[in-house]
């Protein structure tokens, strides 16, 4: 296995508030890693600069041994790195399939010229395109809403659909916020086996932020633990699962 | 003749043109929220640009259509690359700022490149060497110019091109994406920047186009012109709902046509009191009327939502 993200140092400060301090960790090529803690931990934020909504105070993110520092998010989007969002953003006055296309853009190479000529190579680009981003929905189980407005779609739908954007730039690494947020048991069973299966197909490296601990035991090959901005342990679940101050904040009381 | 048949045919023609420029302004508010003033002066140096060349080259041994595109493609290019220019350097970076300073800023610019027109051109009415075709054809009783055949032609093209780019090429898809949120865009691998640069080089084309094409219309150009040309296209564009390309051609017909019956009909309505030098009145009027009733224009949504 190789390092295919690596945390180094990492700092983020909001004016007083200190987010984030000296994270450190790594994740290998290849695995279902978890990131996990208490509202506020500063998961959220550590996405953010990874995908470079927000710039590091201090500290190095380095993806495929390439620095993330200063590159705008198309270019980190560019590199392989693709994201969901917490709270759900998806284009909500294009339809399902246009969102997923929207989602291609970095990889078609159609400039403005072949837009407006119109020409065959372009076609065929647009052609091919349609066709994989039908394919990523049938893959993620919604292929019948393809053509519904993405606002007018049903709340795990458009989670799915975030899921299949963000598959359609062809990442290496995807990174997803709170995936299962507001879905019941059995629909939580489903997206982890969505995301098993979606491991599997694109040999993909998944980074997942979630509260529900039960779901990310499950899921993740090795999990970090934030509190308070602060890295607690980086481990397998079942080892993060006896760490001391894991048990402390979570499952309540003595050790 | 035929009085209403005539003036819907003057009043679309001159809607056309409206709309082609009413697109730009439409567009540009779309993608940044800026109703960007100086679009109208842009307008106006297309056609300078374009009278420029068109008339250096009259008299040379070129045949007339090559003159003329000449004087247009040297339009379209000097106006893109302006539109850019003015993007880079006064809206760029503004973009953040409050909603104000971006506005002023475009009437600032819209005054500067008057003034720079005044300069280069004069203040004199510059016109337009003979070369366009004189003929027309009888339709129903009314008269239908070989320019205004060409003018029609020429705006519906560039309409059903424009709107097939937006709603079906990856390009078009990456300008809806931006309109609706510039971030989350960013985040989908969509360079913002280049879209919005994209943005400005397609709405001043379609403004030189616009320009070349008024300036054949009437025979003549001026640097004061894009004032209230780009005034009316503003109009048209908040008429049909700004933000909302369909719209903004719907609102360039619909100005041009209500300006042209106003025209018309004002002086026999009112016994000759007001003449058809009110016809801009007329315009206005029926715009804020249509306003009071339809604040967020014939097919803008009423959200708060940028189209």
């Amino acid at each position: 296995m190789t390092e295919l993200l690596k945390i180094n140092q990492v700092s983020k400060s909001f004016g007083g508030v200190q987010a984030l301090t000296n994270v450190s960790f790594s994740i290998q090529s290849g695995e279902i890693f978890g990131l996990i803690g208490p509202n506020g931990a500063g998961k959220t934020t550590l996405f953010n600069l990874i995908t470079g909504v927000l710039p590091v105070s201090a500290g190095h993110i380095t993806f495929n041994q390439c620095p993330l520092q200063n590159l705008p998010p198309h270019k980190i989007l560019r590199l392989g790195i693709a994201r969901t969002f917490q709270n759900i953003r998806l284009f909500s006055g294009m339809t399902a399939l246009e969102n997923v296309m929207v989602g291609m853009h970095s990889r078609t190479h159609a400039g403005i010229l072949g837009a407006i000529l119109r020409n065959a190579g372009t076609r065929r680009e647009e052609t091919h395109s349609k066709a994989q981003a039908h394919h990523l929905l049938t893959l993620v189980g919604i292929s019948r809403h393809s053509n519904t407005l993405a606002a007018n779609l049903p709340y795990g739908d458009q989670r799915r659909l975030e899921i299949a954007r963000a598959l359609a730039s062809q990442p290496r690494l995807l990174a997803l916020d709170e995936p299962a947020a507001g879905m019941n048991p059995s629909e939580r069973d489903s997206l982890r086996e969505l995301m098993h299966a979606l491991h599997q197909e694109f040999n993909l490296t998944l980074l997942v932020i979630e509260h529900d601990v039960q779901f990310m035991m499950q899921l993740c090959h090795r999990m970090a633990v934030l509190d308070f901005g602060e890295l607690v342990t980086v481990d397998t679940p079942d080892k993060v699962r006896h760490h001391p101050r894991v048990i402390q904040a979570w499952l309540g009381g003595d050790t | 003749m035929d009085i209403f048949l005539q003036q819907l045919i003057n009043g679309l023609v001159l809607g056309s043109v409206y709309a082609l420029i009413a697109l730009g302004y439409t567009m540009v508010y779309g993608i940044l929220g800026l109703i960007n003033f100086a679009h109208g002066e842009i307008t106006m140096i297309g056609a300078m640009l374009a009278l420029a060349v068109i008339t250096h080259l009259t008299g040379s041994a070129l045949p007339i259509p090559v003159i003329l595109l000449a004087g247009l493609l040297t339009a379209i290019a000097g106006c893109s690359a302006l539109g850019l220019l003015i993007e880079r350097i006064a809206y760029r970076p503004l973009r953040h700022a409050p909603r104000l300073a971006p506005l002023i800023t475009a009437i600032g610019v819209s005054i500067i490149l008057q003034n720079l027109a005044m300069l280069i051109w004069g203040r004199q009415y510059i016109s337009f060497p003979p070369l366009l075709p004189q003929g027309w054809i009888d339709v129903a009783g009314a008269r239908l110019t070989d320019v205004q055949l060409i003018i029609l032609i020429t705006s519906a093209l560039l309409m059903l091109i424009l709107d097939s780019l937006v709603r079906r090429t990856p390009l078009g898809r990456a300008m809806r994406a931006t309109a609706q949120s510039p971030r989350l865009a960013g985040l989908m691998g969509i360079d913002a920047n280049r879209i919005i640069a994209v943005t400005f080089v397609i709405g001043s084309s379609l403004a030189a186009i616009g320009g070349f094409l008024v300036s054949a219309y009437y025979g003549l150009a001026h640097y004061y012109m894009g004032f209230l040309l780009g005034l009316k296209a503003f109009s048209a564009a908040v008429l049909g709902g700004i933000g909302n390309i369909r719209g903004a051609m719907l609102g360039g017909l619909l100005l041009g046509i209500i300006e042209s019956l106003g025209a018309g009909y004002i002086g026999p309505l009112t016994h000759g009191l007001f003449g058809s030098n009110y016809q801009d009145v007329f315009a206005f009027f029926v715009l804020i009327a249509i306003l009071i009733i339809r604040p967020a224009g014939l097919l803008g949504e009423s959200t708060a939502d940028r189209a």
